[in-house]
């Protein structure tokens, strides 16, 4: 009997364990409701909104959680308190858990505010309602947002749209959309050429020659799987998924086929030719390894990357040894080029007015954006004489308490300060390449997929069949392309491209 | 009024097993049973802002399915996982009997446990490891096969990654060398509790080594390999992801054979993200592998009913 009870004890705690495990897996919490205290300075009113009371918001970042996050904060909510009455709170994602784990936010309800919108995934945000339209918030709110963009061109900042659909404000980036070949300057020396000589990427061929000649173990250009040239050697329009594009830069509003055309067929023979002669690596179709590291191994000459005014800087930092990008395309810009990312307001926002105020904000605020990006001054960066940034004496990337340094996804960071290693004038030259580049006449459109479900996943699974092998020349164009061509025929490519071309007409006739 | 008493009685005799089952039942139940709610969300066009049931049905209501069905790799991602999953059935079973068989014949207590554990070993391993070792000896450019073996008899390197008609081979044989331990483990254990007095019997009346694995051994584990087969064949609409998507390197020439539902299923849905037709691929192979799981069991019950799992 002692036994039993004894067993009858033991199983009753379990129960009660795995129960207490249950209740344990409440969240944290993410950010806390709207404070209802009002502000002690008293701005009441900031663009038309009321500001009386004080509002917590909540900022999703791409990246890792800082040492000295609460610090900076502090030091930022200072400032957002003083100007909006605005209190913000940071949530840090990882990139590889940002892709799931923010639907897993959006839908879950949890309390967010800001959120970074891929552009690909923007569609499933709208058509899962997991952000909110902010064509009226522009409008009606959005003061700082449209005088940046007045700058480098008002279209720029409509690229967020589907379907009159906002799903977000791009951030102020330069996009010059142009594709470089990059090579190492060392062996384009040693084998007698200069940048001059490379016009396009067809005088390629004897430059692969020489340095081939001297390097045989190389690979002479480093393409790795699922960034083939297709989207690294851009001259089309794509219409956010090379489903129907607009050819040479989208310099008419007629929707083809891409893979079907004469440059995409001579852009895979000619690297088929290249994997023939051993130039591009057999493995190219499957390969994850990086250009930089590749080229960094001594295994790689060049590869595609796309250019700008930091091109050749950040790829020789990253490569280790000297980098020439000489661009193979002209320059471009496109709605899918640049709205890349862009900044929207979550469905779950509690005053979407309010979160769209510190938007708004941030987009005209150097101070907050240094805060943000690179931490205090004097404690985490000092800037040179140079004007440039850089880290106070004796403090470096490892031993430094806040290094963020994540620029390019934060709503304006031409507001803010230059890193070291960079060109000052980093910020003017990405603007003028901008303003420089071809503007595909389809720029501001973007295509709503949602009603053709069934053929986008058809598309989806031919183009991983073909593409990789095709674009790194390792099978013959000449036996394969028909059957690619054959097979999105099959799929629906045409369908596809009749509804893009349908939307498209109808955009522009709307402008 | 005494059998009442009786049953009172038996339910307070078992009342502490009872208690004691509580907490699996519970995880069953949260961890399996309330998430099948979730299998709606197949006929659903699911947005977030109204939630799975609050979002508008799918109309016509077999929408989110026609994508599995229209193009013509249907057929293809369906033969391949069917024919794939039955030939991992049949040889990792027969050949996990077979290396069970003999592991049991070890005597050395010190070799028996090394053996196992060496075939175990590759089991416990991740898929992208297994991918990178298969790698090693595949790669067109640096692998073992193309840089050292074939040269060396003479033959020329083959692009593995491009030849689709090797990888039912490669991926058979892969299979069973990372899962074949597993399974070998349950039948060691069921061979181990089969009476030894049997076999003494069986050996003073003259049984050879093979009549006895023939008459005793393989009949008593009958039950074992029922199970085993069983649970295998209520996944034969499911592959292994890894596998199929890791191993091949997801290299497109070779789609033709490596391209199963699961893999079919994450590339197409990978740029959507539509939560509806992902939900709509898990609910059609679920109810394929509940009725092929009854159906084998129908079978099994035909012809040794006391085998048959119910």
């Amino acid at each position: 009997m002692k036994k039993r009870l004894l067993s009858l004890l033991l199983s009753g705690i379990l129960a009660a364990g795995l129960l207490a495990g249950c209740g344990n897996g409440a969240k944290t919490d993410g950010g806390g409701a709207a404070a209802s205290e009002t502000a002690a300075e008293g701005v009441s009113e900031v663009n038309g909104i009321d500001t009386s009371t004080t509002y917590e918001a909540t900022m999703v970042l791409i990246g890792s959680q800082q040492a000295d996050q609460q610090l900076v904060l502090d030091k930022i909510n200072e400032i957002l308190l003083r100007d909006i009455n605005t209190k913000l709170n940071i949530v840090m994602l990882s990139m590889g858990d940002f892709t799931t784990q923010l639907p897993l936010m959006l839908q879950g309800g949890d309390k967010v505010d800001l959120v970074p919108v891929i552009n690909s995934f923007a569609g499933t945000f709208i058509s899962n309602k997991m952000v909110l339209d902010l064509s009226d918030y522009v409008e009606q709110y959005g003061v700082n947002m449209k005088q940046v963009f007045a700058d480098m061109g008002e279209e720029l900042l409509y690229t967020g749209c589907v379907n009159d659909f906002m799903f977000g404000i791009p951030v102020v980036k330069g996009s010059s959309g142009v594709s470089t070949i990059c090579m190492r300057a060392d062996w384009l020396e040693e084998a007698g050429f200069t940048r001059e000589d490379i016009k396009g990427v067809e005088d390629m061929d004897q430059v692969y020659e020489s340095v081939y000649a001297n390097h045989p173990e190389a690979i002479m250009m480093w393409m790795m799987k699922g960034t083939q040239a297709d989207s690294r050697y851009e001259i089309t329009d794509p219409l956010t998924d090379y489903n129907g594009v607009l050819m040479n830069y989208g310099e008419k509003p007629e929707v083809v086929n891409y893979f079907a055309s004469d440059a995409y067929k001579e852009l895979v023979t000619r690297h088929y030719e290249w994997a023939q002669k051993g130039w591009i690596s057999k493995d190219a179709a499957t390969t994850t390894d990086q250009a930089s590291a590749a080229v960094q191994a001594g295994r790689a000459f060049s590869f595609y990357t796309p250019g700008g005014p930091d091109a050749e800087a950040s790829n020789s930092a990253s490569c280790g040894t000297e980098m020439i990008c000489v661009p193979v395309t002209e320059g471009q810009l496109t709605t899918t080029g640049y709205c890349w990312n862009s900044w929207g307001i979550a469905q779950a926002s509690e005053n979407p007015e309010r979160a769209f105020l510190l938007l708004d904000y941030l987009y005209n605020s150097g101070e907050v954006t240094d805060l943000i990006n690179f931490g205090i001054e004097g404690t985490h960066y000092v800037v040179g004489e140079d004007g440039l940034y850089h880290y106070p004496e004796g403090i470096d990337l490892t031993s430094s308490s806040y290094t963020f340094n994540q620029g390019w996804e934060l709503p304006n960071q031409f507001m803010g300060g230059i890193w070291e290693g960079n060109d000052p004038d980093l910020w003017t030259k990405n603007i003028e390449a901008t303003k420089a580049a071809k503007h595909s006449c389809a720029l501001g459109f973007a295509y709503d997929s949602s009603a053709l479900g069934t053929e986008i996943a058809a598309l989806s699974n031919v183009k991983s069949q073909y593409i990789d092998s095709l674009n790194s020349g390792a099978v013959d164009p000449e036996t394969e392309l028909p059957k690619f061509l054959e097979e999105l025929d099959d799929a629906g490519m045409q369908k596809v491209i009749e509804s893009k071309q349908a939307q498209l007409d109808e955009w522009i006739a709307s402008k | 009024m005494a059998k009442k008493n009786n049953t009172l009685a038996k339910v307070k005799y078992w009342m502490p097993v009872f208690i004691m089952m509580l907490p699996g039942l519970l995880y069953l139940f949260i961890n399996n049973y309330i998430p099948m709610g979730g299998l709606v969300a197949a006929f659903k066009q699911v947005n977030f802002a109204d939630g799975i049931y609050g979002s508008p049905w799918a109309d016509p209501w077999y929408k989110n399915f026609t994508y599995l069905f229209t193009s013509k790799d249907a057929l293809e991602i369906t033969r391949n996982t069917i024919l794939y999953n039955f030939a991992f059935i049949l040889v990792n079973n027969s050949l996990g009997i077979m290396i069970a068989i003999f592991i049991s014949d070890v005597q050395s207590k010190w070799a028996k446990k090394v053996y196992q554990s060496a075939v175990l070993f590759p089991f416990l391993m991740s898929m992208v490891i297994v991918s990178y070792i298969v790698f090693a000896l595949l790669s067109n450019e640096n692998g073992m096969l193309n840089k050292s073996i074939l040269p060396l008899l003479g033959m020329e390197p083959v692009s593995w990654y491009a030849t689709a008609g090797a990888w039912p081979v490669i991926l058979i044989l892969v299979n069973f060398w990372k899962g074949v331990g597993y399974g070998c483990l349950i039948y060691i254990a069921a061979i181990a509790g089969i009476d030894k007095a049997i076999y003494e019997a069986a050996q003073i009346d003259g049984a050879a080594r093979f009549q006895l694995i023939r008459h005793i051994t393989l009949p008593s584990i009958v039950p074992s390999v029922i199970t085993l087969v069983m649970l295998n064949v209520s996944k034969i609409f499911f592959s292994d992801f890894g596998l199929f998507y890791q191993v091949p390197q997801n290299s497109g020439a070779i789609y033709a054979t490596t391209n199963t539902i699961d893999t079919y299923v994450y590339r197409a849905l990978l740029q959507q993200n539509n939560p509806s037709m992902s939900a709509a691929a898990g609910f059609y192979q679920s109810i394929v592998g509940f009725v092929l799981v009854l159906a084998v069991n129908g079978l099994v019950r035909k012809f040794s009913k006391e085998n048959a799992l119910f």
